[in-house]
């Protein structure tokens, strides 16, 4: 995967724990001398590493890890060079999840060696579903964590449920409902 | 099949072409549409307003705003909107009626086109690339930082490897290159190939350099070799190179044209080292020693290095504070050196170093009165060899102990066996200091107690020096010997410190004056004087003493009329093997009967 990802790692492990666990995680991941770079793709092996070092060091379960990682991801890339990306992306939670696919195909134009994953959003008449398609296992609990995250930064309030896993159901889906909010005048005339 | 003609709906020509803008010539080029995205961005403005209005033509320069032209036209055409920083290009295509349509797109100004506009990737044609390029832009960008930070690192890596190199090169007392230094650019050098030139190596060790720490301390130590590494360097930088190999050693590698040249350039670091210094306010002079080896096959620094030290240590045998230069036999001599020294220890073993006997004579009884054993090395090749050629090298190889034993067994082997002939001596073994250690006092009392000699008969002879070196335990070993009856003599008297102080801390119960005494006898009036008043002074002590060298009736007769009791020397006999003792003893002529 693109620097950009594994940077993102980093970012997360320093900004909660410190440099020096991060120096602590590349060690475990027998990676001491690794300088990451965005604009470089690395071997799938090292994001696998630095993932299962940071979840040791860190003394968390992985997919707790991802899904923490997940919602960096938002602020990562909301920050790290692709600011202007990001706002280019929606106005606001859906249309962000509508056009994503189509971001990262346009992204993968200036990272040709990248392997996208495929998101495709489906209205149902709880909510959206959200199909995620990648190359890679494991990464679903980070979906949670980028959805998590996204609606936090469109500021609405949204649940989200793993509802297929790509183990059982050979596809990761995610119910997404948005919350109404509660209006105090409509509690009142309903009473 | 062609298409003829293309109808397209409002919705589709808006997904197609999201910007585009529809005007009618007829009413005076009059805006009649615009695409959803523009008008997101541009709102109503539009409505009732020609293109003119609303847009400027921004390229090409000077051109009329004729959409007939336009549109025949293959250019590319850029409108400013002329209320916000929205740019379009693109081109002009004509409807029926009159109606032209400018199919465009947003130009990419800045990367910050798309969020001032308010536009996102939605709001364009699937197939439009123009996001694509904000998004190379953003990627250029980062490259561009990552390439930075690779810089960065690598001006840190450079950095590092430069201050580790100028520190892992460089000693840091002197500042000038050390012994890592010395190896890596002396090896290059000697790889170079030098046009008729000379390489020399040098190896300089400054003498007494030992005695200026004891002295004034270690800061003035450190000032001296600060000093002198700056000579050397002055002197020999513009030819060569020159280290510090550690301690007061250093070692220089230079390339001259001749030997005259190579000789002139260590004379003037001879005398600019040699000349007066002032260390911390006191006036110094020191020398080195040099060793030097100019040859024009020098392969390696090992060898090369080997060579000026070989050198060097043959001019300090000789003499120190001089210039000495390799020669190729004193590579034969150290060969020969290295396989003494690697058959040494066997020597020992195969009973090949044996005792010879010296007789120490009883001048006023005038008769023999005990025998000093000498070590000698019978070589099966080599012949017969005196401690001088093999001591240093049984103390090189650490077997100096078991030769020193190994005398001393054999010595009182050869007593026992004079004893059963019926003659009584006092035996004398030499021994060294180290030979000196823990459990020999119960080891010599055992040898003497299974031979059934008395203590008292057995004199052990150390030198002053080695009885300098001792320490408490050393000192409780002689002190143990000596309360057994053993007899500690002073070797050499005269050739070290001379002081009787020794005489007051050790239990010695006699001295040997040196045989360097009575050469040149009688006219060294001063030696002759010294051997009186030591006379005097260990009579007073009541110790024995002993004068080595006699070598003719009248230094015997000289040294009877001055009181000494004993004597030894080539008068007396040589140090014989065993078995030629006796013989020689019973050839004896008392001085008395040789005076008459
Ligand atoms: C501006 C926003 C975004 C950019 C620039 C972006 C870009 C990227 C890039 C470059 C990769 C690495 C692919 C590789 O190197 O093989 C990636 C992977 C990924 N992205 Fe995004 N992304 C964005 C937003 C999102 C969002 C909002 C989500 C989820 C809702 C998401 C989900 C993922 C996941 C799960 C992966 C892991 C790779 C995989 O599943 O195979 N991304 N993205």
């Amino acid at each position: 995967m693109y620097g950009l990802v594994n940077k993102a790692v980093e970012d997360l492990v320093i900004s909660s724990a410190g440099l020096e666990t991060w120096q602590r995680v590349k060690a475990h991941a027998a990676l001491e001398n690794l300088q990451l770079l965005d604009t470089t793709n690395y071997e799938d092996e090292i994001t696998y590493s630095l993932v299962h070092s940071a979840s040791a060091i860190l003394d968390m379960p992985v997919d707790v890890l991802l899904h923490a990682f997940g919602r960096h991801w938002v602020l990562y890339t909301g920050e790290a060079g692709w600011a202007k990306l990001f706002s280019a992306g929606g106005d606001d939670f859906v249309s962000f999840l509508e056009n994503l696919d189509e971001m990262h195909a346009r992204v993968n134009m200036a990272m040709p060696d990248g392997r996208m994953p495929g998101f495709s959003l489906t209205e149902n008449n709880t909510g959206f579903m959200l199909d995620y398609h990648s190359s890679r296992q494991g990464f679903a609990p980070m979906v949670l964590g980028v959805l998590e995250g996204l609606a936090e930064q469109f500021e609405e309030d949204w649940t989200f449920e793993h509802v297929d896993t790509r183990e059982q159901h050979g596809l990761d889906t995610f119910q997404l409902i948005r919350e109404t909010p509660v209006v105090v005048g409509n509690l009142r005339n309903a009473s | 099949m062609h298409l003829e003609q293309a109808v397209f709906s409002n919705s589709e020509l808006n997904r197609v072409f999201p910007f585009h803008i529809a005007i009618c010539k007829k009413s005076s080029n009059v805006i009649v549409g615009v695409g959803a995205s523009l008008q997101k961005v541009i709102g109503d403005s539009w409505h009732n307003n020609s293109l003119d209005q609303i847009f400027e033509l921004a390229r090409p320069r000077n051109t009329e705003l004729d959409l007939d032209a336009m549109t025949a036209s293959d250019k590319t055409f850029v409108f400013h909107h002329r209320f916000s920083p929205l740019s379009l290009r693109g081109l002009f295509v004509a409807l029926l009626d009159n109606q032209f349509i400018f199919i465009c797109s947003v130009e990419v100004m800045t990367q910050n086109t798309l969020k001032e506009l308010g536009l996102g990737i939605s709001n364009f044609a699937k197939n439009d690339p123009t996001p694509d390029i904000i998004i190379l832009h953003q990627f250029r960008d980062l490259q561009l930082l990552d390439q930075q930070k690779q810089i960065e690192e690598l001006r840190k890596l450079v950095v590092a490897r430069d201050t580790f190199d100028q520190y892992a090169n460089t000693d840091a007392m002197t500042g000038i290159g050390n012994r890592r230094h010395f190896w890596a650019q002396g090896s290059t050098m000697l790889n170079e190939v030098s046009e008729g030139q000379k390489t020399t190596i040098l190896l300089l060790d400054l003498d007494g350099f030992k005695a200026i720490n004891d002295t004034y301390g270690h800061d003035v130590g450190d000032e001296v070799l600060k000093v002198v590494a700056t000579r050397c360097q002055q002197t020999v930088s513009d030819h060569g190179i020159v280290s510090r190999l550690g301690g007061d050693e250093f070692v220089a590698l230079f390339r001259l044209d001749n030997l005259n040249a190579v000789g002139a350039l260590v004379s003037s670091l001879m005398d600019a080292i040699s000349a007066p210094m002032v260390c911390m306010n006191r006036h110094l002079v020191v020398r080195p020693s040099i060793g030097v080896s100019s040859l024009d096959n020098m392969q390696n620094m090992d060898e090369a290095i080997h060579y000026a030290d070989l050198a060097m240590y043959e001019g300090r045998k000789k003499s120190k504070g001089t210039i000495s230069w390799f020669t190729p036999e004193m590579q034969a001599n150290e060969d020969h050196r290295k396989s003494l020294l690697s058959d040494i220890a066997q020597g020992i073993q195969n009973r090949d170093v044996i005792p010879y006997f010296q007789p120490i004579v009883d001048i006023r009884k005038q008769c023999v009165y005990g025998y000093e054993a000498l070590a000698r090395w019978e070589h099966p090749i080599h012949g017969l060899m005196f401690p001088g050629e093999f001591i240093e090298l049984a103390a090189e190889a650490g077997c100096l102990h078991e030769l020193d034993y190994w005398i001393l067994e054999s010595a009182l082997d050869q007593l026992a066996v004079w004893d059963q002939q019926g003659s009584k001596f006092s035996i004398h073994v030499n021994f060294c200091g180290t030979s000196i250690r823990h459990g020999l006092d119960t080891k010599i009392m055992k040898l003497l107690s299974e031979r059934r000699i008395k203590a008292s008969r057995l004199m052990l002879e150390l030198t002053e020096t080695t009885l300098l070196e001792f320490e408490a335990p050393e000192k409780k070993i002689l002190d143990d010997l000596a309360a057994q009856g053993v007899i500690i003599q002073l070797d050499d008297f005269g050739t070290g410190y001379s002081s009787l102080t020794h005489l007051h801390n050790f239990p010695v119960n006699g001295v040997k004056l040196d045989r360097s005494f009575l050469l040149n006898y009688p006219n060294n009036k001063r030696c002759l004087a010294l051997i009186k008043s030591v006379l005097g002074m260990t009579q007073h002590l009541d110790m024995t003493v002993v004068t080595e060298g006699i070598e003719t009736l009248e230094q015997l007769q000289w040294i009877e009329s001055i009181g000494c009791r004993y004597g030894q020397g080539y008068y007396f006999g040589k140090p014989a093997p065993a078995q030629e003792c006796l013989v020689a003893l019973e050839s004896w002529v008392p001085t008395h009967e040789k005076a008459a």
